[in-house]
Order: C-alpha cells, then structure tokens, then sequence
C-alpha cells in the first residue's frame, strides 16, 4: 500500500466521521428546535390562550396586561424547571443504564431518586429547611442509597440484575418513609405530597430552577467532555482498561455525577416519575445505539417533563402533576421490560 | 522492540492461588503462544501481562520497568490486549469502534488528528475491513468480527499486542484467517505478539516461541520443535499422543490417541499372529 493510497483513505476516515458527526449535529438541532416549539406552546396557554404577538412582547421586555404576570411569573418559571430537570433526569438515567447495561438500572427504579426525595422531603418538613440545604441533603442521601445497593448487592464482583433487584427493595422501603413522613405533616395538600412521591413542577420558581441549571453545568459538563472514556467503558472492563481507562477512577466520576444530578433536580421537582428510565430508551431510537445518547437523552428527558406537565395540566380532565403523566407513560414500559427479560432468561 | 519478563508471578482470585511463583521471558519481536490445559493459569498470565490483574507476589516487566508504575495510558500506547469476549455495543459501525483504538493516544481535550486518521485508514487496511467500516458490527460474521476487533487493537499502534484466544468460536477457515493475519502484522510491523491458543497445533505452526503451562506454572517453554512433544502433551494435557511432522510447515504436529478408534500398536499385532 504506498503512502498516497493511506493518505486518501486517511481522509476517508476523517470525512466518515465529519460527516455522523454533522448527522448528530442535525438531530440535537432539530430536538432543541422541538424543545423550543414546546416551550412556545406552554407560555401561550393558559385558562386563555394569550396570542403569540403578545408573548412576543412579553419576552422582549414589554409589559402587557394580563399577560405580563401569567408568562414571567407562573409559565416561565414552570418551563425552565420542566427542561432542567428533565435534562438532568435524561442524563442521569441513560448515564446508571449505560454503566450497568441494562434498562432497568435507572435511578428512579432503583431507590437513588427515592432516596433523594425522602432527604428533601425530610429536611423541609421536619427540618424546615430549604433552597441549597436541602439539595445538598439530597445529594448526599442520592450516594448513600447508591453506596448501600452496591454494597448489598456485592458478592465476588456487583451483578447487574442482583444490584437492580434490591434497589428495588430500597426504593419500596424509601417510599415508605417518604409516605410515614408526609402523613406526619397534616397541613399539606396532596398536591405537595404527590411531589415528593411522583415529581411536580407546580409552583416553579426561577430562584427554585438555578440549583438545577448549576449541577447541569458542573457535572454534566464535565461528562460530556470526558464521554470517550464512556463509549470505550461499554466495549466491556478488560477492553476498556486495555485502552488505558482508569475503571475505578471513571466509574466512580460518572456515577457519582450522575447522582448528584437526579439528587439536585429531586431536591426542587420531586422523583418526575421514569423520566430518567425512559429517557435513554427513547434517545436510543431516535439517535442509535452506536454511542451513547447523552445529548439526546437530556433532550428527551426535558421533552417528557415539560410535556407531561403540558398534557397534565391542559389536555386531561382535572389538573395532574406531571409525575402522574409521566408514570402512566413509563409504568407499561418496565412492566414490558421485566416480561422480556424474564423470558429471556435475565436472571443473572 | 520492548521486553516483557515476567519474575516469581504468583497471582489468584481472592484466596484461590491460581499462578505459583512463574518466570517467563517473552523474545521481542515474535509471536509467543500460551498452550495449557483448561484451568492451568493461561488467561490469569495475559490478565497479568497486561495489568488487569494485580499479582499478589512477582512482578511484570516491560523493558525493564515494572508495569505497575507506567502510567494507564502510557502502557496503553505500549501494549494492547483483546479480550476473550469483548462486547460490541448495538449499533456500533466498524470504524467507530475501530476509532477507539485510539483512546489512549488522545487526551481528554485534544481533538482527533491526521494521526489518528492515518492509524485507522492503516489499521482497516492492513485486517481488510476498510469496505465495510461503514456496516454495523452486530451484522458481522464471526470471522469479520474477530478481524474488526483486532483492527481496534492495531489503531492502538502498540509494540506489543495480546490475544486471549482470538481464535474461539470460529470455523478453521476464520482461525486460519486469523492466525496469517497477526503473522502478517508480526512480520510488517514488527508487533510482539502473544497468545492464549487452544489448538495445540496451530500454536506450534503459528508461534515461534511455545510457553507450556501446568498448574500455574511454566512447564516449558521454547521453539516449537523443543517444546510440542509426546511427553509434554501426556504431563500437561494428559492424554496419549503421536508427535510428527506437519507435512506443510515441517512444525511439529500432534494427534491426540484416545481409548477407541485407534489401530492397535506394531507390537501387539506382532504378538498376536
């Protein structure tokens, strides 16, 4: 093979990868133009619908009556959370479900997301803390309930199934204790029981919205940046290590980041029922599985949240969280995945 | 060309001491070939060769230097290793995940260069799946896998090159494919080859160097011609064999004697008649 032959299909390379690049490109562009579409249709509906020349003029600092509050103060804010927290859950989810390759090992199924909103719940209202407290607070009950399925579930080596079985032993127990705590504080409506049991982005503020917006950044930025150790992680732990990735160091960073992101976003919205299960799944059919959908999943997760609250909100009989939207979405979908692996034989 | 010796190695899984104090010296620039019954220790060595596996006692050496104080990458660009049964994750094309034989010559910021490009062009070419890099690998046969995974390890562009059984679950075609291909490297590139082979003669006509192992240790180790003969085979397989030589490659060849089927021996015929 002479050298000019290698230079041109070095080229080659170059351009294949150019070129799916450009095609993953396209698909976050056209995701995020849904996002947007999306986020259009919840500022513009209300008990009225307010029309799109004065949504506009709210948005560029005009004040128009009537409509000024509803956007700024009620939608706005409701949107924002909607699509941070939706990215977080996405984004944790498909990170659990890719290091455990398996579908079922999604923060919300296995306890971390209910541990997460047991803290939260605890600390406001026993406690009667808040904002960044209870975040934190969260955040940590998140890496305990993960510290403690791993090491529950340790024997000779971390089995994939045997670790999601309990976490959803833990994830029962928590509920539990968030439900004990709740029925403690009789004063609340359901509406704020129902956050803490399924995730509601009732009531958002913006102030509410920015622990969000900061764990986003601070942890999933980094993981986007260090995402090749990820992809190389899925060709199995001996190849991986061949290529020279750390295991224990990386393992640990991705899990741990991807903790603190369902912990936060639970912190202000409640455990969104399965956005985080569903989210990889459906971003795995609209992007392929070649590599790992992280942009994807995030988009998908604010996609379901924001129009789950839509649907619960607007187009249902009866105003519902969106936790109960997203939940009867993603309720048949484990069910079909726990028959498919039982019968595929799934049990080690 | 860089030397991987191995001294006092002894290694297990939690209590269970698999490797018991093993030496080995592995020649530069040739092809080595563990040979072993099941369960002697064949894949613990790889795993400690290439420092999945922390030994409890002895250490690995690669020029000199004991592998636990390279850095992970930087052995990484200096010895590449395929797995036994690497997972290709669903959808992944031919080139993606050759790509990712370039993990470590990449740092978290640097971006892909010509480089890289020109180690994969290279890499596809030289196991000839540059025409389909473009196909997913789950819609390969196992003969066009295993070449595809090898191309991964080749776009590492590293001195050194371990196998666990690259050879399992293909047909004698695929395996012979397999087998011309690492000497096609071994002799272009000058790439150390080494390893984990069941087919005791393939190993001696492949290989230059045989390393023979019985419970946990080198039984011997050598040429082929020294190694592969009728009373290695009876104390490290245990079974009966005939040693001769491989009409094609003159290497020695062995066919195994079981219970049945075998013609009676010269001597007991005479007596009989």
């Amino acid at each position: 093979m002479s050298n000019l032959a290698h230079t041109d299909a070095a080229a080659w390379v170059g351009a294949l990868r150019a070129s799916r690049r450009k095609a993953r490109l396209r698909l976050v562009a056209i995701m995020l133009g849904i996002v947007v579409a999306g986020v259009g249709l919840t500022l513009v509906t209300g008990p009225t619908m307010t029309p799109p020349s004065d949504l506009l003029r709210v948005l560029t600092g005009h004040d128009v009556p009537g409509a000024s509050f509803s956007i700024l103060e009620l939608r706005l804010p409701r949107a924002v959370l909607s699509i941070l927290a939706g990215m977080s859950f996405g984004l944790g989810g498909v990170i659990f479900q890719t290091l455990l390759r398996n579908p079922l090992a999604s923060p919300d199924i296995i306890g971390i997301s209910a541990g997460a909103s047991a803290a939260a719940v605890f600390t406001i209202v026993v406690l009667g803390w808040s904002g960044l407290a209870v975040s934190v607070a969260a955040v940590v009950a998140g890496m305990i309930v993960a510290l403690l399925i791993y090491l529950l579930a340790w024997r000779d080596g971390v089995s994939g199934a045997r670790l999601i079985l309990i976490g959803i032993g833990i994830s029962a127990m928590v509920d539990s204790m968030i439900a004990y705590v709740l029925s403690r504080a009789p004063a609340w409506s359901l509406q704020d029981a129902l956050r803490w049991l399924t995730g509601s982005v009732n009531g958002a503020t913006l102030s509410e919205a920015m622990p969000v917006l900061l764990s986003l950044v601070l942890l999933g930025g980094p993981l986007l940046v260090r995402r090749d150790n990820l992809e190389a992680m899925r060709l199995g732990d001996d190849t991986a290590a061949a290529l020279g990735v750390p295991l224990r160091f990386e393992k640990l960073v991705f899990v741990m980041a991807a903790v603190g992101l369902i912990a936060v976003a639970t912190a202000v919205s409640g455990p969104i029922a399965f956005v985080a299960f569903l989210s990889g799944p459906i971003a795995a059919r609209i992007a392929g599985t070649g590599r790992t959908p992280l942009l994807a999943s995030a988009i998908v997760g604010s996609l379901l949240v924001l129009l789950g609250d839509y649907a619960g909100q607007h187009l249902l009989s009866g105003r519902y969280p969106v936790g109960v939207v997203t939940g009867a979405l993603g309720a048949p979908y484990l069910v079909y995945l726990i028959i498919r692996s039982h019968r595929s034989g799934g049990g080690s | 060309m860089s030397t991987l010796n191995v001294a006092g190695l002894e290694a297990g899984y939690g209590t269970r001491k698999i490797l018991t104090g093993l030496d080995v010296a592995v020649p530069p620039g040739g092809i080595s070939a563990i040979v072993g019954a099941n369960a002697c220790g064949k894949s613990t060595l790889l795993r400690c060769l290439s420092r999945l596996l922390r030994p409890s006692a002895g250490r690995v050496m690669l020029d000199g230097r004991s592998v636990r104080d390279i850095p992970t990458r930087e052995l990484a660009r200096r010895m590449g290793l395929l797995p036994q049964s690497p997972i290709a994750p669903d959808g992944i094309t031919v080139a993606d995940l050759v790509s990712h034989g370039r993990h470590p010559h990449q740092g978290l910021l640097s971006r892909w260069t010509h480089a890289d490009d020109r180690a994969i062009a290279a890499a596809l070419d030289a196991t000839r799946t540059t025409d389909i890099a473009e196909r997913e690998v789950d819609q390969l046969s196992g003969g066009q896998r295993q070449r595809v995974w090898i191309a991964m390890a080749l776009a590492q562009e590293t001195d050194i090159l371990l196998l666990d059984e690259p050879t399992t679950f293909l047909d004698v075609a695929h395996q012979i494919e397999v087998l011309d291909l690492l000497v096609d490297l071994n002799q272009a590139r000058g790439t150390t080859i080494i390893m984990v082979l069941h087919d005791l003669n393939l190993a001696a006509r492949y290989a230059d160097h045989l390393i023979a192992m019985r419970g946990g240790n080198v039984y011997a180790a050598g040429a082929p011609d020294t190694v592969l003969t009728e009373r290695m085979v009876q104390e490290v397989f245990g079974v009966a064999c005939r040693v001769m030589p491989d009409p094609t490659s003159g290497k020695p060849m062995m066919l195994p004697v079981g219970r049945h089927r075998a013609s009676p021996a010269p001597e007991r015929q005479e007596v009989a008649s």
